[in-house]
């Protein structure tokens, strides 16, 4: 057989070096986003000075809208402890689908990155620039069911409400029919001359 | 006994009219929230606004139908304890929809932050923020916009006609501008101001919000809510993390201009606005602002960059700029984590902030503290005091300031302008040792407690849902009394003792 003849178990190592190298490529940010220490972002922020310029993983949900400018962008991820602004490629922040709000909790996502206290690309701020992304958790919507209680309260509040300006427009309307006969204005005018008085 | 009960009676009906007159007006300005609500499709939070809706115009009637009679002429002492009482009477009323939201912990943590942006403050104690409902935001963001134009002005503006008693209300929630003969009128063109720069400002940070990638309808949104926090200096944002949210310098660039602006003398805005563009260069507030706010800009930024806390001069004039014009114009933006204050910017730097919150913006503008045009009244009378003491015992020295006018130093201007800054002294004192007596540390103690009685909102971390429920309260009391500028609340307590004795 001749040295160059293909034998396909040659191919297995082969095949999956060339697998392996084809995930790095497509989704080169999403492997390791776990392999530096996991710190909470409230930890980051107290002990800013030792972590700056050291590579961490944080983990927590994103909040608010992922904000792409150009090939790079921002998020907000909370963790309950803090919130803090992640920089990163596009392509990386693209894999976010859901930020939090009201209607929605974000995506939960485990981001590794180099943390800085005041980041000089970014006029002194203190963040994580991503180097991995990771999403562990999608987003889900939020209920906010309406309750009984709710509907009862307004109306009963708003029924209150009406019933009392009809009062006040009653007596608004009798005010000014005894305004209209002239005695009304004797009344009225010794009280305003006696504040006008004390002017 | 009875007929000084009578007479107490007597004289308290205007003041609960006027004031259920004013609540009847919170109650016409949650249609806004509401419509907001029924159009984000938070039907729940819509409910929750119709209740208070109803609460509030029910407190109103029944005050105008207790009350009753008609528009009539009112004491000075009268008209400062309307103001005093709407104050309060609407932050109870106002912080309905928040709590039954469910993002304040207890009603006391509503009323803070409600009494937090009618003074234009801007410390809160909303808890997961991040999560509230457009609705609620709408609220947050308009109850601060229009305390900082004035509660009792807007009410002059729309519900009382015609009033010789109006201008004791208006300068009781001090304000004391009379661009107009008229101080309906006057109150009218500060809504005509006010509204023409929601406007362009809207349109601005909108502008703003697309280009550093907020979606169409959240940049709207974030827009018209940054601008009436910039404008009335109040510092409130839809996102925990306030400006940092953004990470943008334009962004931060727009909101300086419009809480600059804000901070201006209304009297002077209208005197650009009517084109005397020089008053700019001669008002003593200005000219005040201008000084104090570039000596403790050198002051800070010379202190952050001999503890190396930024790595290069373009981070250390955007974070420490930033946040010196924040606090100096009582704004309360925050460009930094609360607690980067005391981690990275104590002592010196820390004091800078500190001593600019104090100082505050312009007086009758949305701004607090002891105001540039006090500020520079101490500084003047100081001053003459010194050429006095240098000149011949026979010459006259006089001091001049120019407000608007030409105005000869008088012995009753310096009174006044040092009664006050000896008030809110005193108050930043007694709030920070209530703050450090609970066992916060000083520096976040007096930090903390300049920020509140400044109406500032930039906070080290000490306001949170978890500090003791009496520093809450001291705050709340701290706030109200900053933003009236006491004497409407000494006269509200003064009353009420009076009439107590009697």
């Amino acid at each position: 057989m001749s040295p160059l003849a293909i034998r396909p178990k040659a191919f297995l190592p082969l095949g999956l070096l060339g697998l392996s190298l084809s995930l790095v490529l497509v989704d080169p940010f999403s492997l390791s986003a776990a392999e530096a220490p996991q710190v909470s972002l409230n930890r980051l922020i107290e002990e800013a000075a030792s972590y700056h310029g050291k590579e961490v993983t944080v983990e927590g949900e994103v909040v608010g809208d992922v904000m792409l400018r150009g090939s790079y962008g921002w998020l907000n991820l909370s963790d309950g402890s803090a919130v803090l602004g992640v920089w990163g490629p596009a392509e990386l922040l693209r894999q976010v689908r859901t930020g939090g709000g009201y209607w929605a909790q974000g995506d939960r996502v485990r981001v590794r990155g180099i943390f800085w206290r005041a980041d000089p690309r970014q006029g002194g701020e203190l963040d994580l620039q991503a180097t991995a992304l990771e999403v562990v958790a999608r987003g889900r919507a939020r209920e906010h069911p309406v309750t009984a209680p709710q509907f009862l309260r307004a109306a009963f509040s708003l029924a209150a409400a009406a019933a009392l300006a009809l009062a006040w427009s009653r007596r608004r309307e009798g005010g000014k029919e005894e305004r209209q006969v002239p005695a009304g204005d004797g009344e009225a005018s010794p009280e305003r001359g006696e504040e006008g008085g004390r002017q | 006994m009875g007929a000084c009960l009578r007479t107490f009676i007597k004289k308290f009906l205007p003041i609960g009219y006027y004031t259920g007159k004013v609540v009847l007006l919170i109650a016409g300005t949650m249609t806004v929230p509401f419509l907001t609500a029924v159009v984000a499709g938070e039907l729940g939070v819509a409910l929750d606004f119709l209740t208070a809706i109803g609460v509030a115009a029910s407190t109103g009637l029944a005050l105008l139908l207790l009350c009753g009679g008609q528009e009539r002429d009112l004491e000075w002492s009268q008209g400062m304890v309307v103001v005093a009482c709407s104050w309060l009477l609407v932050m109870a009323l106002a912080a309905l929809p928040y709590y039954l939201s469910g993002h304040w912990g207890s009603y006391l943590d509503a009323m803070f932050d409600v009494m937090s942006g009618l003074t234009t403050t801007g410390l809160v104690l909303v808890q997961d923020l991040d999560h509230l409902p457009d609705g609620i935001n709408m609220w947050r963001h308009l109850l601060t916009w229009l305390g900082g134009q004035g509660i009792v002005v807007l009410a002059l503006s729309l519900l009382i006609r015609s009033l010789p008693g109006a201008f004791k209300m208006y300068v009781g929630e001090g304000k004391d501008e009379r661009l107009l003969p008229n101080v309906i009128s006057t109150a009218r063109a500060i809504w005509f101001v006010s509204l023409t720069y929601l406007l362009v400002g809207t349109a601005a940070l909108w502008g703003a919000g697309l280009a550093i990638g907020l979606p169409p309808g959240r940049a709207f949104l974030h827009g018209l809510w940054i601008f009436m926090a910039a404008w009335s200096t109040g510092g409130f944002a839809p996102q925990s993390q306030n400006i940092i949210y953004y990470h943008s310098f334009l962004y931060e660039l727009v909101t300086v201009v419009f809480f600059l602006i804000g901070s201006l003398n209304f009297n002077l805005h209208w005197a650009i606005w009517s084109g005397d563009r020089r008053e700019v260069y001669r008002n003593l507030e200005a000219v005040t602002f201008a000084v104090t706010s570039n000596l403790l800009a050198f002051w800070l930024l010379w202190e952050l960059a001999r503890l190396h806390v930024y790595p290069d001069v373009v981070s250390l004039v955007r974070r420490g700029y930033y946040s010196l014009i924040s606090g100096h114009t009582t704004t309360g933006f925050m460009s930094l984590y609360a607690r980067q204050f005391i981690l990275e910017w104590w002592p010196l730097a820390l004091l800078a902030i500190t001593v600019a919150m104090l100082f505050g913006g312009s007086a009758s503008s949305t701004a607090g503290g002891f105001k540039a045009m006090r500020v520079g009244i101490a500084f003047k009378a100081v001053r003459q005091e010194v050429r006095r003491l240098l000149a011949p015992e026979r010459a006259v020295v006089v001091e001049k300031i120019h407000l608007g006018r030409d105005l000869l130093l008088e012995d009753r201007h310096v009174r006044a302008a040092l009664t006050i800054i000896v008030l809110y002294v005193l108050l930043w004192l007694v709030v920070a040792g209530v703050t450090a007596a609970y066992g916060y540390d000083l520096p976040s103690a007096l930090f903390e407690a300049a920020s509140a009685v400044g109406n500032v909102g930039l906070t080290c971390g000490v306001t949170a849902p978890g500090m003791p429920a009496l520093v809450k309260v001291t705050y709340i009391l701290g706030m109200w009394l900053g933003r009236l500028e006491f004497m409407a609340v000494f006269t509200l307590f003064g009353f009420f003792l009076r009439g107590w004795r009697k």
